[in-house]
């Protein structure tokens, strides 16, 4: 589920500067992971729907504040051992020896919030067996928090069952609960470690580059970006892969192409190498679907295969015919047969005439009686013999022009596929010659020259022509057998170059989305770093004292392997090379700049910070610059440091910095004590009684008092108010605005007793019924405010001032 | 008359900047020891005309008076931290280690201003 809020920014930008067409659904696709990406690709018209405009999220979402720690059978901590803390903001320092108990505390928070721990992450058994206190079995880690808005305190808790380190149960307020989501903590977690370890203050630096930018770059809130980026980066690669195993296939079958002689090889070949694949020419060639050209080599061979000539049977009876039509014709070569017929007709003529003149003289020569019955008959058999031997002759004349003209039918032209045979391989010049000399038929009507002609010239033609087309089988069998294993090579190929040619549109999307979301993600990442690298560079500013290391500019540069924190380190004015030159102290600075900042964002929930041993590798001079940034942070956060050498604390007490001061002791058996010591209030009169306490005090001097007893009952006013506030379920915001209204003395007081700054005059009356003592003893400090001597005994004012902050706000606190 | 404040803190910087074989690994205590000098004659001037007798008093009460009578309490703040530097490095602790030049400075520098200050005092109550 993509954050609604970072996915509206996304979408303006989409609407604001839109990728390169097409691209745009795809960078929303991104946000829903690799499923969505596929469909976008696969159906551009699927429908990507626009994020809800999620409306501004809660720029504070509420405060959490620590007010104790619980901690039994953990480490170096025995019987429970109980660190109460006042919650709200303000610096409290957790003071003991090493090997006093303090890292524990700090271990079992960590342990409690994210049931692991820096310190054995890594490290092998035997260092992680070292978690339970040997001392006591029992192990339990709890801690109670104030939630802005809660009237109960939140408690969690996490006990051990077993020996496995994992072996715990976590409860939230009594109830079992399998992770912190429940309170939506476990993405804050991470992103604004509110514990920053020994461990992790040394370490944080030594990490790899790209560790470093992904700890800062998660405060930034952009890591659905880089998730959605990596989405589109596994695409692309999963896309370019198909691209380049059909590349390299590609250049194989050139290889391939390359020995093969078949002209489609050819053809393919030119496909290839064009600068996109014209995938569809080979398919084409390859499939045979290609329109074949005339004058290819193959359609010529084909051509040739099947060239027609005449057939052998075809010629033998043409001949035969011609023969026999021949003789027939000669047998009637005397035969006139016209005259036989007009005969006939003559006869035919005078049989009719005689039939309508009954005389028997012969009307042509006169002779007599020849005209007779006898002569009827005779001229009638005549005309049948002559009509008969007419026919005879007829027929054998036609017969024998018809035998003439079917044998000439056989006499056809060359045909092209012979004429166009160069270059195919197949030798057609004997058959030409012949073909050739088949067209010298002589003409007329010769039937025993033509069916001699046909007799020599046609059986060679035949066989030559019968040569020929097994040449040109054979030719393009041969051609076939070269080319067949290509055509194989090609056919297993293509579906491949199709995918790849097919998810090149795609891959050109998936590169215009990324580009897109890189430079949206790098223009954010900019944006939102900016205050936090202007934090850290105060902080360091602060920290470095008189280092000879400056600090200019911090970026979070790059992407992918190259993301780093680009750190402008300067030693002595000259760029230096970054890291290398700090020692480890100012590493350890370093590093604390950059916690600082990153757990007071307001995005933040937790507006408590519990840092482990921030003195350890620091110089002395250091030290000061370090009280001053915590004290910073402290304003707005709950500042915890465990610290095991009293130099931080002596600083802050030198600086007047307000402070609570727990000492941890561990006594034997691993009974591990936290004493409440010191805290603003305790300080402010510490130091009243310090000067009181001065014989021979120049009454000039004492005026000084006042002052100090003063800023005692403030504090004493501003904790009573913080607590009182927090514990009603008032919100952390409340509790700020409250604390800015006092201007004076009474006004705190009211605060304090009234929970209204405004009634300071109430202030006497109240003050005279509840703490009749003190009445003078605040007129006193409102005096010595502004310089007025104190008129009374030192000592006993400080002690009533004590008297009276006690009962404002009681040092034992919360615990 | 007090030493002057001044010429002592010159001193400790000198002390720290000459490069002298004879004083190598002595000069961090040597120039804490003139800087915590120079401090309590800078506040003994102070004393002198705000509230005489001062000077006679713990060194913890006179460091907790100077900013409030100086009217500055967070220059207070500061000097008690010089403070601290300067006296941690003049004793000679068994594991302590003398304070870092850079400490030294800061330190120093805190010490000369508040010179600066008493001479401030000084002329304004001559006028």
């Amino acid at each position: 589920m993509a954050d609604a809020a970072l996915l509206s920014i996304v979408a303006d930008r989409l609407t604001a500067h839109p990728p390169v067409d097409g691209s745009g659904e795809l960078v929303l696709a991104a946000f829903d992971g690799n499923e969505a990406v596929r469909a976008a690709l696969r159906d551009r018209a699927a429908l990507v729907v626009a994020p809800e405009r999620a409306p501004a999220p809660d720029a504070a979402p509420p405060a959490v504040f620590l007010t104790s720690i619980e901690v039994e059978g953990f480490r170096g901590i025995g019987e429970l051992a109980s660190l109460p803390i006042d919650p709200g903001p303000g610096l409290t320092l957790v003071v003991g020896r090493n090997g006093s108990g303090k890292s524990s505390l700090s271990e079992a928070l960590e342990m409690l919030l994210t049931g692991t721990n820096q310190r054995w992450q890594g490290r092998t058994k035997v260092w992680q067996d070292g978690w339970q206190n040997l001392h006591h079995r029992r192990t339990r880690i709890a801690a109670r928090f104030i939630v802005d808005g809660r009237r109960q305190p939140l408690t969690l808790a996490r006990e051990w069952s077993g020996d496995e380190l994992t072996d715990s149960t976590l409860r939230i307020d009594g109830k079992v609960a399998p992770t912190l989501e429940h309170l939506a903590w476990t993405q804050p977690l991470t992103n604004f470690p509110p514990l920053l370890s020994h461990n992790e203050l040394e370490h944080a630096l030594d990490e790899k580059q790209t560790v470093v930018y992904d700890a800062l770059a998660g405060i930034l809130g952009l890591g659905e970006i880089a998730e959605a980026q990596r989405t589109l980066r596994a695409m692309r690669l999963e896309l370019e892969g198909t691209g380049k195993t059909a590349k390299n296939a590609a250049t194989t079958l050139i290889q391939q192409l390359e020995q093969t002689e078949d002209e489609r090889a050819g053809t393919v070949l030119a496909a290839l190498r064009r600068k996109s694949w014209d995938l569809d020419v080979i398919q084409a060639e390859v499939t045979g679907a290609s329109a074949v050209d005339e004058h290819s080599t193959l359609r010529r061979l084909q051509d040739l295969e099947s060239l027609q000539v005449l057939d052998r049977e075809a010629l033998y009876a043409a001949i035969e015919d011609l023969r026999a039509t021949a003789a027939a014709a000669e047998r009637v070569r005397g035969t006139d047969a016209s005259q036989a017929d007009e005969i006939a007709r003559l006869l035919e003529q005078a049989l009719s005439v005689h039939a309508h003149i009954d005389d028997q003289t012969c009307p042509v020569c006169g002779t007599d009686n020849v005209l007779t019955y006898e002569w009827r008959m005779r001229a009638g058999a005549r005309i049948g013999e002559l009509r008969e031997a007419a026919t005879e002759v007829t027929t054998a004349r036609r017969r024998a022009a018809e035998a003439v003209a079917r044998a000439r039918r056989l006499i056809t032209a060359v045909p092209m596929a012979l004429r166009e045979a160069n270059g195919t391989g197949v030798d057609v010049d004997e058959a030409l010659t012949l073909w050739d000399r088949w067209l010298t038929a002589p003409g007329g009507d010769d039937h025993v020259q033509l069916a001699s002609h046909l007799q020599t010239a046609g059986p060679p033609l035949i066989a030559a022509v019968a040569g020929v087309r097994a040449a040109a089988a054979h030719e393009r069998e041969r051609r076939e057998r070269s080319w067949r294993p290509a055509a194989e090579a090609i056919l297993k190929w293509l579906p491949l170059a199709l995918l790849a040619r097919e998810e090149d549109e795609s891959l050109r999307r998936i590169k215009a989305a990324e580009t897109w979301l890189r430079d949206a993600h790098d223009a954010l990442r900019d944006e939102r770093f900016r205050p936090i690298a202007g934090a850290v560079q105060q902080n360091w500013t602060e920290l470095r004292q008189d280092s000879n290391v400056s600090l200019g500019e911090l970026e979070l540069a790059g992407t992918g392997n190259t993301r780093r924190l680009k750190l402008d380190v300067r030693v002595d004015g000259e760029a230096g090379s970054a890291l290398g030159v700090m020692s480890q102290g100012e590493l350890n600075c370093l590093a604390l700049s950059l916690f600082l900042p990153r757990a007071s964002l307001p995005e933040s929930p937790f507006h408590f910070v519990v840092i482990d041993d921030p003195v350890q590798a620091m110089d002395p001079a250091k030290v000061e610059g370090l009280a001053r940034v915590l004290d910073r942070a402290a304003r707005d956060r709950q500042v915890i440091v465990l610290t095991h050498d009293t130099r931080l604390a002596d600083a802050v007490d030198y600086l007047g910095i307000r402070a609570a001061r727990i000492e941890v002791v561990r006594r034997e058996g691993s009974l591990v004590e936290l004493r409440r010591v010191h805290d603003a209030v305790r300080r402010y009169i510490d130091d009243a009684m310090a000067v009181a306490n001065s014989d021979g005090l120049p009454p000039a001097a004492a005026r000084v008092i006042p002052g100090f007893c003063r800023m005692a009952l403030e504090a004493a006013c501003a904790l009573a108010v913080t607590r009182r506030m927090l514990r009603e379920g008032k919100r952390y915001a409340d509790v700020q605005a409250a604390l800015a209204k006092p201007t004076t003395l009474n006004m705190w007081l009211a605060l304090a007793f009234f929970a209204d700054a405004s009634r300071g005059g109430d202030v006497n009356e109240y003050l005279q019924r509840h703490h009749p003592l003190a009445v003078d003893l605040v007129k006193d400090c409102n005096r010595g405010a502004h310089g007025a001597k104190l008129m009374r005994e030192p000592r006993g004012f400080v002690k009533g001032i004590e008297k009276l902050a006690q009962a404002i706000a009681p040092l034992t606190g919360d615990a | 008359m007090p030493e002057d404040a001044h010429a002592l803190v010159a001193a400790a910087r000198d002390v720290m900047r000459v490069d002298d074989a004879s004083t190598a690994g002595l000069w961090p205590r040597a120039a804490a020891l003139l800087g915590r000098q120079a401090l309590e004659a800078a506040m003994a001037r102070v004393w002198a005309i705000t509230a005489p007798g001062m000077e006679l008093m713990t060194a913890r009460c006179q460091i907790l008076c100077i900013g409030t009578m100086l009217n500055d309490p967070p220059f207070g703040g500061r000097v008690a931290v010089a403070w601290h530097t300067l006296s941690g490095g003049c004793h000679h602790g068994a594991y302590d280690l003398p304070p870092a030049a850079g400490e030294l400075s800061a330190a120093l520098a805190t010490v000369w201003a508040l010179a600066d200050a008493a001479e401030r005092l000084r002329a304004a109550a001559a006028r």
